[in-house]
Order: C-alpha cells, then structure tokens, then sequence
C-alpha cells in the first residue's frame, strides 16, 4: 500500500480548502440563496398543460392578473412536458383561480395537475427560525458524541470539515439557482449526519493506530490511516451516490434539487475527511508534548519512519484506488515497513489488549 | 458448534421476520400514500395566542367531524406545537371546496325571535333601515348589529325575510359544548345539545323566560339558531330547560337532523382558525411523482447491487442479499405501523440504502486487511466484523441522531424523510452487519466460499507474500 504524505502540507490544505469555504460563504450571503416560500411565505401553484406554452406567456398572463413578481419555472417530469411552477409572494384564491381559468382557456389545463401551496409569513418564519436551530442542535450533537467516542480534539475538526461541506452546498446550490425549500433543509442536515461518516472512518483507524504507533509522528500516523481507509471512504461514498444519482435522472422536480443538494455534500463530505478533518486534528494533537517530541525526533517531517519511502516514489499520481492494487515503484527497504509487521502482528493477535502490542515497541527495532 | 448453531438460529429468526414483513408489506398498494403522492389537500391552521390547549383539542374534534362528513378515507387530524392544528385530507376531489368547510369559522347564535323585530323584503332593506349600505359599514357601527336572513320554508312556497337585529344574542356558539343526532321514543330523529356551564345557566334562564311568555300568552316563542347570519332552525320552546341538556324534536328528516347537529358542532369552534399554509395536489401530479420516486429507488437499488457484486463478488452477493432482505423487513415495518408514505419519506428510503451497503463497504475491506496480514477466510470474517463494527456503529449513530433532530425540527412531509432515514439507518445495522456475518459464516464451510477469489478478497494475493518482502499492508 503506499502512503500519500498528505500530512507534510497539511497547512497547504487547510489554507486552500479555508480559502474555499470562506468564498462559497461569501459568494451565498452575495448571491443571496433563493429563499423559497417554505420560508418567507408565499404561494406556489404547479399546473400542467395540454398544449405547449413558453414561460413567458405564462408569465405575461400572471403579470396580467395582477399577481406581483411571480416566478415562472417551467418543470418536465410530474405531469408531462407544459408543466410550470408559478411562485409569487402573494396570489389570492381569486387571483389563483383567474389564473387557472386564463390558462385553461388559453392552453387548456391537464385535469387533475394543478397543486398549490400556500405558507403564511409567520409560519414561513418560524420555519426558518426552526430551521437554524435544528442545525445548531445537530452540530452541538455531533460535537457531543464524537467527544464521547473520540475526543475533544477530534470533534472539533469533523465539525470544521462540515462547515467546509455545507458552505460548499449552500454555495453550488446559490450559484445553480435553486429554490431552497425545506426539503433543502432537510438535505443539510442529512449532510451533517453523512459527511461525517468517512471522518469517522478515519478517525476511528487513527485510534487505533496510535496504539501500535509508538515512534511515529502523529501526522506520518495519520497518512497511514488514510492510505488504509481512502478506497473504503470512496465506495461508501459511491454506494450512497449511485441511489442519488438515480433520484437525480429519475426522479420528480422536487426531489432532484433535494438529490442535487446531496449529492455535492456527499462528495465534499468525503475529501473534506482527508484534507480538512485530518489535518485540523494533526496540526492540533502534535501540539501535545508527546507527538511534539516526536516531530522533533524525526526532523519536522517524520523522515525516519513512513515518510521517506513514499516521498521518495512518485507519490502525485498515487492517490485512490490505483495506487492499492499496484506497487508503483520501488519501495525502499527499512522504511514504511517498519510499521507494518507491527499493525499485522495486532491483527493476527487480535484478542489480546490494546496495550501489549503497542508495549512490545522493541519489535521494530528488531527487524 | 455452538456458533453455527446460533447463526443458524439468527438465520431461522430472520426467516420467520421476513415472512411476517413480507405479510405486512406486500401487496404494496395497500401503503397508506401521503397527499403529495395521490393527491389531496394539507392544512395547517393556526388558533389566536393564548388559546387554552383544552379548546384546541376541540377545534380538532370539531374539524374531524366536518372533516367525516366530507367522506375523505384517511383523514389525519392532529395538533402540532401547541397552537397549530395539522390537516391532511389525501385523495379528495375537491380540494378548494373542502378548505373552504374545514377553515370557515362561523358564528352561532341564538336569538329570540321576538327580538328581531320587522321583516324586510331584501338584504339591502335591512341595511337601509340601519342607514348603511353594506355589511362592513353596518360592522362598524356602534353596539350589536347583525343582518339575518331567513328562509321559511312553508309548504313548498319559500319566502325570504330579513331582519336587521340591535339586540345582542344571550347564547352564542362558544357556550355549545357538543350536538349529536339521536331518535326520541317515538323513534323519530332529534338533534340532542349540551351546553358549558355559564350556557347552561343563560339557556335555562332564557328557555324559562319564553316558556313563562308562552303560559302568558299562549303564543309559542321561538328561538332562533343563527348561523352566520342565516336561521337555520327555530324551534319552540315549550318549557324551561335546564341542567345544560336540550333537545330538538320536530318534523326533521334524518339529514336534516344531521345537518342541525354539523351546525351546532360547527358553531360551537371555539376560537378562530388561520390557514397559516396549506398545499393542494392534483391526483394526477402526486400518482405521476409516486412513479418517479419508485422508479428511482427501484433503479437505485439495482445499481447498488451491481456495484457490490461488481466489486465484492460473492460477499457482494451476500450484501445485495442483505439489502434486499432490508428491504422487505423496512417495508413490513412502514406497512405493520401504517405509516403514511409521502414523497420525502420514500427519498428517504432511498437514501437508506445506499446507507445500508456502507456497513458492508467497511466489513469486507477490513476483511481484506485481515486475509492481506494472513488470516484465513473464516478468521477474517469474525475479525473484519469485529473490527469494523465500531466505526459502522459509530457512523449510523451521527445519522440517527441528525434524523431525530429533523424529526422533532420538521413539519409535514420532511417528518416523513427523517422518519424513514432513522428507522431504515437503524434497521440496516441489523441486517447489514448481523444478518451479514451469520450468512457468511454458516456458507463458510462451502468451498466457493473458502476461494479468495470468488469471495471478492483476491486483492490479498499478492500481499499475502511476507510483509517485509512487499513493504504493503
């Protein structure tokens, strides 16, 4: 298997992935996300027609009735093709039904195909309110059981990476110019409970290699558990994007924005594992005295133990699932496994405590 | 032994759970289907601040009752927060119609008809006699003012009058507690009404007062039960009633009964009800996005299981087998429980099972990692499960509880969406992991099973050369 130094410019990550997040951050509050009627209150009425029309005739003709600044959407899918989504901040039922009736006269309306959804604007408020609370609940959660399970200084770093994942979301969502609705919400909160899965997976690798890492920087630790978890994290990744996909392609208006919205926190959830959690609890636990010393045992890089092998070997093009079938290049002799017969010697032994094997730290020198 | 015979067992209890899933969720078309998938109408309506909880469990009772006589099938009436009442109507065909006798808060009166004083011939007579030309003026004016029409119904000629009443009614709706229809002894329909305590004093002392005006005169007194401004019954009172219980005896068909006793009820809302948001969706539209979702899952689900198999040969198998064996479990509970299915409850589902082969994703790459250092099959399948267990746990339990937390958070169908991702992330742990391990474990003595190849764990071959030589994990 080879390892990727990606803890050596650990900071060139943090830096740039910051620099990301701060952008699309920005890049919302200028855009302004299109706030859908699920939150300022509002009408939305979707109605299908049996003859084709362009959205703006059909705008002209809501204009026409008086309705102020209606958007007109046109949606394929749910009732055929002449399908439109009208949203307007306010729409009376005369006015909707004045609406109806010009259009079935006009392009004749599909029976059965009209919805309207009508929020009032105290409860379009209180949506929201509930909205942002729901989300900082759900943070202060994760927080709390990632300390629960791991610690303080793993947590903090996973939620950092989710603010990473979700500011991207927001971003790619405003600049697509989607409607957020609350099932956008729901979306959010879907990726907070999600993206925090692959950093769990690598979180959870770097537990339990510290116990067998006596020597090792803490960053060199944790470039060997990526290396270990990356593909797993890719194809957990993939399992849960292929379903997705398919409500992308397949499914109706409604549930395609809220797949779109998925789908970008899924992805970014899984390399913000990578480059932003793990990073941001490196640079955090070598700060301890122990892993401290380490570093300055191995010369600020680690050299001594996994680094220099793979610094040595192409490691550019090694990333994913390539680099784990194959043996590109030469592997140097002393380096990178020093490690090795340690983790197997644990797996092989399983039953025995978490303590013993790491006790044992004389084997390596031995080999 | 002992393990195979308790793998064994899991495999048995599994079985007989699939069975009575299979029971519950199959044939598929009885799933009770939310509105936004077959149509229908959603309301939320709002009472004012400060409504006691008492009088919104009323106003609910009170919409169930309008709600049973519009015939919908699955009416759900619930209240939500503390003020807010939630009403989804799925697959009625009228849905502005019905909005409009679900939300109308009337006002239910009683007058004496000795106060209404001189019949006009017109609505606008009455307003004239008020010096106003319309209702929002005669509103405005100082002290009680109502217009209110009657339509006497006397031998098949029906006359209209209308009158314009100062004096305010001593009884109104508020004070109603309850109306039914029922039979008197002769067997003819009656409308039975009970009052609160404050109506039952007011509607003795009234009842007392025309019944004594009747002994007097030997005129029958009526009293009026007024309906947003229409009579719509006066009987006469023959005697004093008191104790809060009155009934209405009369020449009533049974509709008729009927109908008096909705007006009754309907008047006794006790506060006034906002639609604060509400959704209509067209059968059409919800039957069009129903087939959408399903088509989506159904090829979410297949794509899944050729990438398992694809990638993980034989335990790609095992896993799709898993997800469908999920899948039927996760059913029988939505179908066993009734819950209703809406369209971001089955985005949800969805969802889930991408969530569920993740489980599997984790196991059978540690079990790579455990056959890479040298187990064999069998040990590496007990090892990988193991190992791979706490961050399977740990991964499912931020989701579930980021679904708690929407549950609570969310109204209407999104409750739907984070319903089915908790209940189905929960579920796949059983089945992805449990399910999983005993299948591959009793199939492990089968040779295709002993073949690294098949079993999709080939990639150890070639690190199954010493580690010091290859320098991989």
């Amino acid at each position: 298997m080879r390892v990727i130094p990606f803890m050596r410019y650990k900071w060139w990550f943090l830096l740039s992935l910051s620099a990301v997040t701060v952008f699309a951050i920005v890049f919302v509050f200028l855009v302004r996300l299109d706030l859908g009627i699920d939150f300022r209150g509002g009408v939305r009425m979707q109605i299908g027609l049996e003859q084709p029309a362009t959205v703006d005739e059909v705008r002209s003709l809501v204009t026409g009735l008086g309705v102020q600044d209606p958007v007109v959407q046109s949606v394929v899918g749910a009732s055929g093709a002449n399908s439109f989504m009208i949203t307007a901040e306010e729409m009376t039922a005369d006015q909707q039904q004045q609406v109806e009736s010009e259009l079935n006269s006009r392009f004749t309306v599909k029976a059965d195909s009209k919805s309207v959804e009508e929020v009032g604007a105290s409860f379009g408020k209180e949506t929201t309110n509930r909205a942002f609370l729901a989300v900082a609940i759900a943070v202060i959660a994760i927080i709390g059981y990632l300390t629960f399970r791991f610690e303080f200084k793993f947590a903090i770093p996973a939620i950092v990476a989710l603010i990473h994942d979700v500011g991207l979301t927001l971003g790619i969502y405003a600049a697509s110019n989607r409607l957020v609705t609350s099932a956008t919400i729901a979306a959010i909160l879907t990726i907070l409970g999600y993206s925090v899965h692959d950093t769990i997976i690598v979180f959870d690798r770097m537990r339990e290699n510290t116990h067998f890492m006596k020597k090792e920087t803490y960053g060199d630790m944790a470039d060997l558990s990526i290396a270990q978890t990356m593909v797993r994290s890719i194809n957990t990744t993939v399992c849960l994007l292929l379903p997705l996909v398919a409500i992308l392609v397949f499914g109706g208006p409604t549930l395609k924005d809220f797949a779109f919205a998925l789908t970008i926190g899924v992805v970014t959830g899984t390399y913000s594992s990578f480059f932003v959690a793990t990073p941001l609890a490196v640079v955090w636990k070598e700060r301890e005295p122990r892993y401290r010393k380490r570093v300055v045992a191995a010369g600020s890089g680690g050299e001594i133990v996994l680094g220099s092998s793979v610094l040595g070997s192409d490691g550019e093009n090694a990333a994913g699932k390539g680099a784990f079938g194959k043996t590109a290049g030469t592997p140097k002799p002393g380096a990178g496994q020093a490690v090795q017969p340690r983790v197997s010697r644990k797996t092989t032994k399983g039953k025995t405590s978490s303590k013993r094997p790491a006790a044992k730290g004389a084997k390596r020198t031995s080999r | 032994m002992s393990r195979i015979q308790r793998d064994a067992g899991i495999l048995v209890l599994v079985a007989i759970l699939l069975g009575i899933a299979a029971y519950f969720a199959f044939p598929l078309s009885k799933t009770n289907l939310g509105l936004d998938l077959q149509g229908g109408l959603a309301v939320i309506l709002q009472a004012p601040e400060g409504t006691s909880t008492n009088d919104i469990d009323r106003a609910v009772t009170i919409i169930q009752n309008r709600v049973n006589k519009l015939g919908v099938a699955e009416p759900e009436i619930q209240t939500q927060g503390q003020d807010k009442i939630s009403v989804q109507l799925p697959g009625i065909d009228n849905p502005e119609e019905a909005l409009k006798i679900i939300g109308k808060t009337a006002v239910l009166e009683f007058h004496e008809v000795s106060d209404f004083g001189t019949p006009y011939k017109s609505e606008a007579e009455a307003l004239a006699a008020a010096n106003v030309d319309s209702e929002a003026a005669l509103d405005a004016l100082e002290g009680y003012h109502a217009v209110v029409h009657w339509g006497v119904d006397s031998g098949g000629a029906s006359s209209d009058q209308w009158f314009l009443v100062t004096k305010a009614p001593e009884l109104t709706g508020a004070m109603l507690k309850d109306a039914q229809t029922g039979f008197d002894q002769n067997n003819n329909p009656k409308v039975d009404m009970q009052f609160e305590s404050e109506g039952a004093t007011l509607f003795a002392e009234i009842t007392g007062r025309l019944a004594d005006t009747y002994k007097i005169t030997g005129q029958y007194e009526l009293l009026a039960i007024v309906l947003d401004g229409e009579v719509e019954s006066a009987p006469r009172v023959l005697e004093q009633i008191s104790g809060g219980n009155a009934e209405i005896t009369g020449k009533f068909s049974l509709d008729d009964a009927k109908n008096l006793a909705l007006v009754l009820q309907t008047g006794a809302l006790p506060v006034e009800l906002t639609s604060v948001s509400q959704n209509t969706v067209g059968a059409v539209l919800g039957k069009s996005a129903l087939n959408q979702a399903l088509m989506a899952g159904a090829i979410g689900l297949l794509l899944i299981m050729v990438f398992m198999v694809v990638y993980y040969r034989l335990l790609g198998l095992i896993a799709s087998l898993a997800l469908i064996i999920y899948t039927v479990l996760f059913l029988g509970i939505l179908n066993g429980i009734g819950v209703t299915m809406t369209l971001p409850g089955i985005a949800g589902m969805i969802l889930t099972l991408g969530m569920a082969v993740d489980a599997n994703v984790l196991i059978f790459a540690r079990m790579r990692d455990e056959v890479r250092s040298g187990k064999t099959v069998g040990a590496a399948t007990s090892a990988g499960f193991r190992k791979a267990f706490r961050a399977v746990f740990d991964c499912n339990m931020t989701t579930i509880i980021t679904a708690i937390i929407l549950f609570w958070a969310a109204s209407g169908g999104i409750k739907g969406f984070a319903l089915t991702l908790g209940v189905g992330v929960a579920l796949s742990m059983f089945t992805a992991v449990l399910v999983t391990r005993s299948i591959l474990i009793l199939l492990s003595g089968w040779r295709p099973f002993r073949n690294l190849r098949l079993l999709g764990l080939h990639v150890t071959r070639e690190k199954s050369l010493p580690v010091n030589e290859g320098g991989r994990l």
